[in-house]
């Protein structure tokens, strides 16, 4: 029966990767290229087969596959091929991954670059079942509503980030939770170099009730320090390329809540104006967090490292700037999704059925917004 | 002993050499670590739009004489040079307009570059109400970013030959038969501490 459940999710996703398949383009429509970018794209790029979306901007991904063809970012035409060039250079790991899966030839790091999330899904589908067990109701809920989560199946339909990040993040804590910290650590530190906000996982290598000693309190500040040196390493390089841009956060960090004070201001202005229908993502991605945040927040388990990262993303949530919230499914879900695993793996210590299957559906209600046959 | 006194001889006079070059290098207008006057290496320099319409030359507004270079409205002058530790851009701005009736705005603009990332350093716009500009307006930038030992694997500024971007731009309404002449008042790059 497990075996069943697991291969048929497996199947069915890649069913639907599938889909985006061409024969001169590979697996390239996954990158979304947008039209509106041509012009700019990197010369190594301009000569290779990959398909393109007309009259759009693409997405975030067609920026850090470029990268990738230059992952050491020292060619000015890469600069010339990003929106922002420094904030993506800050997010090198997975431009690195598929050029070493690419075997640094530019027509497979594509290849590479868009099949790097569902690789990563298959693991982490495998890993998940670590906490999430497929021989009960229950575990075979959550398994299945993390590895359908709407910011999972977002990041591969458009070869983002956010899963293989979750995967890293998963590895780092299946590691602490075997007793490997440094191998955790410098998981931490390659999850830091996808993308800065993982840095937060540091707070799962950080148990405030082992530090009894001197020794343990040293081994703790080493954690650390391993777990961030490969990101001070790589800043210190990209500084040496953009200078104090790389500081630029490009509004993707403001005020507390000022980009879920926006995102519900135009939510409120549609409601009043009748258009309810229109926004249900906002009362659907509120009714998530609150749910997500609410529940880490109220039943703390500080030795718990999933629940230390997911209270680190909660406490992340509100300065998400306003072009995070934008959109059908704003970036916030995707930014989140460690949260989201927290949660999950904090729903198996319910004992209340009723409580249990209400929190779940209401922690996960992103769901509906993009629904796996809606994306793929 | 004739011998000798010839090596003593060379041997001052190598030494006199030597101490004049240091003083060149230590005391000169384009030394390594001394004050760099930029106005004295235009000829050096990038300009655009036409070479010719560029002048050194001395200005004198309210009392005070200063090197200058007198650029046309629009335009652009790149020094390429490498800069002393804990560096300083000084200069003074000024602008003089052929109508005293009606006033002109200037934007002067300074950035930096490697070649590869360009940064403003100053964005200022001057007024010009007199044919006779009344004031230099004083203008310091710090370098210190772009030059001397940086805590760095990677960055090390007093290796890059930094590119120097003066701009000049009109702002507002400009009219072709009423043009102003915006004023560099010796620029120079000047090592502190």
């Amino acid at each position: 029966m497990t075996r069943v459940i697991h291969l048929s999710a497996v199947a069915l996703l890649l069913a639907g990767v599938l889909r985006f398949y061409d024969s001169p383009n590979g697996f390239t429509a996954l990158i979304s290229f947008g039209e509106r970018h041509s012009a700019s794209v990197v010369p190594a790029l301009r000569d290779l087969p990959h398909g393109v979306s007309r009259r759009s901007e693409g997405y975030d991904g067609q920026f850090y596959v470029q990268m990738a063809l230059d992952p050491l970012l020292r060619d000015p035409a890469t600069d010339r091929s990003q929106d922002d060039p420094a904030l993506r250079a800050r997010r090198i790991l997975f431009s690195w991954t598929a050029y070493i899966l690419g075997l640094g030839r530019p027509a497979w790091i594509l290849q590479a670059f868009a099949l790097q999330n569902v690789l990563s899904w298959l693991v982490l589908g495998v890993l998940l079942r670590r906490w999430f067990r497929l021989e009960t109701p229950r575990g075979i809920a959550l398994w299945l509503v993390t590895v359908f989560s709407a910011g999972l199946l977002w990041s591969i339909r458009r070869a983002l980030l956010d899963g293989p990040s979750l995967l890293i993040l998963a590895l780092a804590v299946a590691s602490i939770e075997k007793g490997r910290q440094w191998t955790a650590a410098i998981l931490c530190g390659l999850a830091g170099l996808a993308r800065e906000t993982n840095t937060l996982a540091v707070f799962a290598l950080l148990d405030p009730w082992t530090w009894t000693t001197w020794r343990s309190r040293a081994r703790a500040a080493g954690l650390v320090a391993v777990a961030l040196v490969p990101l001070a390493i790589w800043f210190d390089y990209i500084h040496s390329i953009y200078r104090s841009r790389i500081f630029t956060s490009g509004e993707t960090l403001a005020f507390p809540f000022a980009g879920f004070l926006w995102r519900a201001d135009v939510a409120g202005e549609q409601i009043l104006a009748g258009a309810v229908r229109r926004d249900l993502p906002t009362i659907v991605i509120v009714l998530a967090f609150v749910t997500e945040v609410g529940w880490l927040a109220a039943r703390p388990r500080w030795r718990d490292p999933w629940w230390r990262i997911g209270i680190a993303f909660a406490a992340l949530l509100p300065f998400l700037g306003q072009p995070l919230w934008t959109g059908a499914l704003p970036t916030v879900v995707r930014v989140e999704l460690p949260m989201l695993v927290a949660f999950n793996v904090g729903l198996l210590h319910v004992k209340r059925t009723d409580l249990f299957w209400t929190l779940l559906a209401c922690g996960n209600a992103t769901l509906l917004l993009e629904p796996l046959l809606r994306i793929f | 002993m004739r011998t000798l006194r010839a090596a003593s001889r060379a041997r001052h006079t190598t030494l006199a050499v030597a101490l004049v070059l240091a003083c060149q290098g230590a005391c000169g207008s384009s030394g390594g670590d001394g004050a760099r006057a930029l106005a004295s290496e235009l000829g050096a320099a990038e300009l655009r739009p036409d070479p010719a319409r560029f002048d050194v030359r001395e200005a004198l507004i309210d009392g005070q004489l200063r090197p200058a270079i007198a650029v046309p409205p629009l335009s652009r002058i790149t020094w390429s040079l490498r800069l002393p530790a804990r560096a300083v851009l000084q200069a003074w701005l000024a602008v003089e307009t052929d109508c005293p009736a009606r006033t002109a705005r200037i934007g002067f603009r300074v950035g930096i570059s490697d070649g590869r990332v360009y940064e403003d350093l100053l964005v200022k716009s001057v007024t010009a109400v007199e044919p006779r500009a009344l004031r230099w307006d004083p203008v310091a930038i710090d370098l210190a970013g772009y030059s001397g030992f940086k805590w760095s694997l990677f960055y090390h500024p007093s290796r890059i030959t930094w590119r120097i971007t003066f701009n000049t731009a009109p702002l507002g309404d400009v009219s072709a038969d009423c043009p102003s002449h915006p004023i560099w008042g010796a620029p120079a790059v000047t090592p502190t501490g």
